[in-house]
């Protein structure tokens, strides 16, 4: 086995989080969601790989450090991305003008002609994955956990629980795994085959379980579950019902009817969230310290916003690039990448408040 | 009372006197019609958005950006509103717990995964979901492992836009484990569950695969205006990232097997102890 | 206020009453001592007080039972635990949060306290357990003893007039044991708080408390002042023993007050006892020669030497962190020492697997749940077997239960049995390959006294035979009465080694009871005293 992936002392960084102030998560979340977008619509090697530095640049003023538990080296993962998505598109795509090679026409699947469009088409889209991927790894890093569950919705303060007990216990069942190998190991057990898990597993599955019932124990002594009024009343389901429907018929619909549609899709999904909001009003748990909201906070949501919000005044947008059918450089205009750049205003706030 | 009389009362069964604390049962069928028909619509609005890709209409000028938006949006909407409705008819501070430290005891699991001796794809939180989800019931199954997922994403920083996928695929591994007739014979159980398993372990890999291929394929299908055989560009590319991965796929779905074969019955039968305790009856 | 009438309780699919008539008051402000067996209904009783008996247990009950005004059967532990805090004996298995100041809020968070009220209580329990120097650390890097001042004040945060405890210290080390005992001490006295508490090691409460119950097949056997009550149990403190057996009036709850009648015993003072004749002495079983463990820069066992002759026990003691259990996984090589060497009969055995070492070098690490997972006791031994290539000896494998005194529980669930039971199940399991060297890691904790003695007469059976035996512990009590040698570890190096009466009458902190009223000879248990008078 390997002896590191369950060190024991490897998932507690997870969990200390300093009490120096952070950002509000929620601001990260605007930032985070503003550059997707951007990486999605922006399909040009050019700013992607501006998008890219960007991202980089945010993470590496914020990062939290304890977060760096579980880093894979971005740019050999990179690299085996681009390449393969670049192989991949050459044989499967038959487009494109400027022929490299040609596989007889009777080969299933990848017969025909390949060209250099194709391939370098699979290339940017590798570089656009490895950029959304880059993305969601900065947030990893730079968002601590303990404030990711923060974002789980009052209307589920039981399914919040859950995650909170989960959390609590991995580093717990970590310990414990170890022990329990140890006592195996004394006892003469060696893994050398599946069938050797079943020592391990069942005394660690069978613990756990008892602490389970002690916990839930502990929890109802201490008051849980006096007040939930989680049970979601009839009508409640017959909204979810409906707003679910809604959407999905919009969605649908959308694609056929245009406007219409998309406007009953935002009706079902604002039913829903709408909702489950109010279900969440009902909840009367309360959180101890709650975070106050700070200007800070509301420059960390400009600052997310701000390549948004100028990209719908630049006249004459083109942000998409392709290829086919014959190879052009990708355009480039300075305007534009200087606006993508704004994806790294947030490396200019402080690090810590 | 004498004590004589006392201890002659001891010995018989004394009269209810808990009735009080138990749920209230108005409009039970309504409720659990509601529920059915939640369930069966966020299970359609999951296939819709798997599908889509395939089916959606050529003349459309939508690009695979917003339809992946669109769907991750969806997903997690659908996935709000099962959790609402779960969470209201199976939570209790037992369940609570209980669910905690299973989703905890699997995700580290899947964090050892690779110490399990095993070739790539194998994974091995298939199992404990399912034995989980068949002998807890179907909402037990969802959540774990719905919450499995979201764990194991926290606790190595794997949150993305593929995260509603892949809680709500494996929500509904546990999810219709719980379906699973109950069968008599621990062994028939166990074999039924082994096949269930291997089936999962294989879809799994497929739904995955096909929510992530729009990404990995970017916007050839549409971006091209000529529209030259764009559906044909789709199935290949399609049918190559399937027969490619599917060696990935069977790696998964044999190795939940043969887990739940060699770990199934003992496990199966610790679950079921404790069952009862998750379970009392006030009398 | 707590008030019992005619309570009879019986668990779900049981037909047997846990509780058995039991009717009882209790008033506020006392201080209340549960004692009784593993078993007889100490754990039954606390849970009814805040209503998870019969609410959580599920089961039948019958009677009323009254707390605050509350009628238990109808309130249930929601409304109740504004009323009663409640503490359980493991530390790690109750607390639901990770960081002390979040775990003591969430039972506010729950019932849906403002925000600025609640930074108050929680202020407030920190201070009251002396917690404030820890409010931001996280649960794991605490003591024993300090997750378990979290826990009450955790219980404590929705403001009870009453505290329930469940062996509280059972799990702790005595210095953490007596931070939470304090800590207790001072609730009741300044604050007035009710404290009920369940407790097998009674020498470390009994001072405390105004009132002792003696629980026994779920009856309230005695009931009072612990001066009666102490007369009708079974099995005490050795204090109370000996005062009871040279009729010492009023009964001694202190070693102060036993100090007193112990100075007016005539007694010559003893020379300290000649040291055992050395003329070649055999060779003994394990040798142990400045071993040294690191972990990271951290040492953890300088220059450790010591050794085992065959058909003794040897007492290792030591603060929690000393490198005790440190030492025994080293011996088998789990974690494998850096430095120093280890003989077995002569025998290096260095680079040994732990597999391999362990059919010589018998093991039982400190939780021995954590060996068990077999169907039946039978199959446990088994298993052991099974893993070292050995024979199925079903005539061998039957001995040794019966020597356990688990033959009536052959084909048992081994998880369900008692903690006692479990404790020896675990000891067949490493036993079964024949060892001719026992290492336990504090074998006795949360065992009570009948489970205890169990135990020592195994060992000294063992011992006879020929076994060498290591046994970690903070029990001096037990040290006293089986170890024939002490070796005292302290950050990681030996800094006491001998014959037990002389190590531990030369340290006030590892004397046992005896030895602190005698202060002046060389005793340790009642038969050396009574062999003198």
């Amino acid at each position: 086995m390997n002896k590191k992936a369950i060190s024991p002392t490897l998932l507690y960084s997870l969990f200390i989080t300093h009490s120096a102030m952070r950002y509000d998560v929620r601001g990260w979340m605007v930032w985070l969601l503003v550059t997707a977008v951007l990486i999605m619509v922006a399909r040009n090697p050019l700013y992607t790989i501006l998008l890219l530095l960007a991202v980089q640049l945010v993470k590496k003023r914020h990062y939290q450090p304890e977060n760096q538990a579980f880093q894979l080296s971005l740019w050999r993962f990179g690299l085996v991305v681009i390449t393969l998505s670049a192989l991949f598109n050459l044989l499967m795509v038959p487009f494109g003008q400027t022929v490299l090679f040609t596989l007889p026409e009777s080969w299933p699947l990848i017969g025909g002609a390949k060209t250099m469009e194709a391939a370098l088409y699979g290339a940017s889209n590798g570089l656009v994955l490895v950029t959304l991927l880059a993305l969601f790894m900065a947030f990893n890093q730079i968002v601590p956990v303990s404030d990711l569950v923060k974002l789980m919705p009052r209307a589920l303060p039981d399914v919040g629980v859950v995650l909170l007990v989960a959390l609590t216990y991995v580093p717990e069942t970590q310990r414990h795994l170890q022990q329990v190998r140890e006592a195996q190991a004394i006892r003469g057990q060696e893994i050398r085959s599946l069938r050797q898990w079943r020592p391990l597993i069942l005394p660690l599955l069978i613990g756990g379980l008892e602490r389970a019932m002690s916990l839930a124990e502990a929890m109802v002594a201490r008051g849980y579950g006096s007040l939930q009024t989680t049970r979601p009343s009839i009508g409640l389901q017959m909204g979810l019902l409906v707003g679910l429907l809604a959407a999905l018929g919009g969605w649908l619909a959308g694609q056929y009817v245009g406007w219409a549609g998309w406007l009953l899709l935002a009706a079902g999904v604002s039913l829903v969230v709408a909702l489950v909001w109010a279900q969440g009003q009902r909840s009367v748990r309360t959180v101890y310290r709650p975070r106050p909201w700070r200007l800070a906070d509301s420059w960390l949501v400009l600052a997310g916003l701000s390549p948004a919000v100028i990209l719908l005044f630049v006249p004459n947008l083109q942000l998409a690039y392709t290829p086919y059918p014959a190879f052009t450089w990708p355009p480039f205009s300075i305007i534009v990448g200087l606006t993508l750049m704004l994806v790294a205003a947030p490396a200019l706030l402080p690090r810590k408040l | 009372m004498s004590k004589r009389e006392r201890e002659e009362e001891n010995a018989a069964p004394f009269a209810p006197r808990l009735s009080h604390l138990a749920p209230r049962t108005s409009h039970l069928g309504l409720r659990k019609w509601l529920s059915g028909a939640l369930f069966a619509l966020a299970g359609g609005i999951g296939v819709v958005a798997l599908v889509w890709p395939f089916v959606r209409p050529v003349s459309q000028s939508g690009t695979v950006g917003t339809d992946l938006v669109l769907t991750v949006i969806l997903l997690t909407l659908c996935l709000g509103v099962l959790l609402v409705e779960v969470q209201g008819q199976a939570v209790n501070a037992k369940v609570v717990a209980t669910l905690g430290v299973l989703v905890a005891l699997t995700a580290v699991l899947r964090f050892i995964e690779n110490a399990i001796p095993g070739p790539g794809g194998f994974s091995p939180i298939f199992a404990p979901i399912i034995l989980a989800g068949y002998i807890f019931g179907s909402r037990f199954g969802f959540l774990m492992g719905t919450l499995t997922m979201l764990v194991s994403a926290l606790i190595t920083g794997g949150v993305g836009p593929w995260l509603p996928y892949q809680m709500f695929t494996v929500g509904w591994v546990g999810l219709t484990a719980g379906w699973l007739p109950q069968l008599r014979s621990a062994r028939a159980a166990l074999l039924m569950l082994v096949a269930f398993g291997f089936l999962w372990g294989l879809l799994y890999g497929v739904i995955i695969n096909l929510y992530s291929w729009p990404f990995i394929m970017g916007q050839a299908a549409t971006s091209w205006e000529d529209g030259l055989g764009v559906a044909e560009g789709v199935q290949r590319y399609a049918a190559f990232y399937l027969l490619t991965s599917l060696v990935w796929d069977v790696t998964r779905g044999v190795g939940t097997a043969v887990l739940l074969l060699v770990l199934g019955l003992p496990t199966m039968r610790a679950l079921t102890r404790f069952q009862q305790k998750l379970s009392f009856t006030n009398e | 206020m707590i008030k019992l009438q005619d309570i009879y309780y019986f668990y779900p699919d049981s037909t047997t009453a846990v509780l058995n008539d039991i009717s009882l008051e209790i008033e506020p402000g006392e201080f209340v001592l549960v004692v009784g067996e593993s078993g007889a209904g100490k754990s039954t009783l606390l849970r009814l007080f805040n209503g998870l008996v019969p609410h959580f247990s599920g089961g039948k009950i019958q009677g009323t039972a009254v707390v605050n005004g509350h009628d238990v059967i109808h309130s249930g532990p929601q409304i109740l635990s504004r009323e009663v805090g409640f503490v359980h004996q493991t530390p790690e298995a109750q607390a639901v949060l990770d960081k002390v100041e979040p775990e003591i809020a969430f039972a506010l968070e729950n019932a849906g306290i403002p925000p600025a009220e609640m930074r108050l209580r929680v202020e407030e329990v920190l201070d009251l357990l002396d917690l404030t120097p820890l409010r931001h650390r996280t649960l794991v890097t605490l003591s024993g003893g300090e997750r378990q001042r979290v826990a009450i004040a955790a219980a404590l945060a929705l403001r009870p007039s009453i505290l329930v405890l469940d062996e509280p210290t059972s799990q702790l080390d005595p210095q953490s044991a007596a931070d939470v005992l304090k800590a207790l001490v001072r609730l009741n006295e300044d604050l007035g708080l009710t404290i009920i508490v369940a407790e097998h090691r009674l020498e470390r409460v009994l001072r405390y408390a105004d009132r002792l119950i003696y629980v026994n097949h779920g009856r309230v056997a005695a009931d009072g002042h612990p001066q009666e009550v102490l007369n009708q149990l079974p099995l005490v403190p050795p204090l109370i023993e000996l005062s009871q057996k040279l009729n010492w009036r009023p009964l001694p709850l202190t070693i102060k007050e036993g100090q007193r009648h112990a100075r007016r015993l005539i007694v010559t003072r003893q020379p300290p006892p000649a040291s055992p004749p050395r003329s070649s002495p055999p060779e003994p079983l394990l040798t142990i020669k400045n071993v040294g463990q690191q972990y990271g820069d951290k040492v953890a066992l300088r220059d450790v030497s010591l050794s085992i002759q065959a058909g003794e026990i040897v007492a290792l003691l030591g603060r929690n962190g000393a490198g005790k259990s440190t030492l025994l996984r080293g011996l088998v090589n789990l974690h494998p020492l850096v430095k120093g060497e280890v003989r077995l009969r002569g025998e290096s055995i260095h680079g040994r697997a732990t597999a391999d070492l362990c059919r010589t070098i018998g093991y039982l690490p400190q939780n021995p749940d954590d060996l068990l997972f077999a169907e039946t006791v039978r199959e446990e031994l088994w298993a052991t077997l099974t893993n070292h290539g050995l024979p199925l000896d079903e005539a061998w494998v039957a001995e040794l239960l019966e020597e356990l005194g688990l033959t009536a529980v052959v084909e048992a669930y081994p998880r369900d049995l008692s903690v006692g039971q479990r404790q020896r199940v675990a000891l067949g399991a490493i036993m079964v390959t024949r060892p001719q060297v026992l290492l336990l890691d504090e074998p006795t904790r949360g065992l009570d006294y009948g489970a205890k003695r169990a135990l020592v007469g195994l060992w000294q059976r063992w011992q006879a035979r020929g076994m060498g035996l290591l046994l970690v512990t903070h029990d001096v009590e037990l040290v006293a009465q089986v170890a024939q040698r002490v070796v005292v570890l302290s950050e990681g190096e030996v800094i006491a080694e001998g014959n037990t009466a002389v190590v531990l009458n030369a340290s006030p902190l590892f004397a046992p009871q005896i030895a602190r009223l005698f202060p002046q000879q060389n005793w340790l248990t009642i038969q050396d005293v009574l062999a003198h008078i």
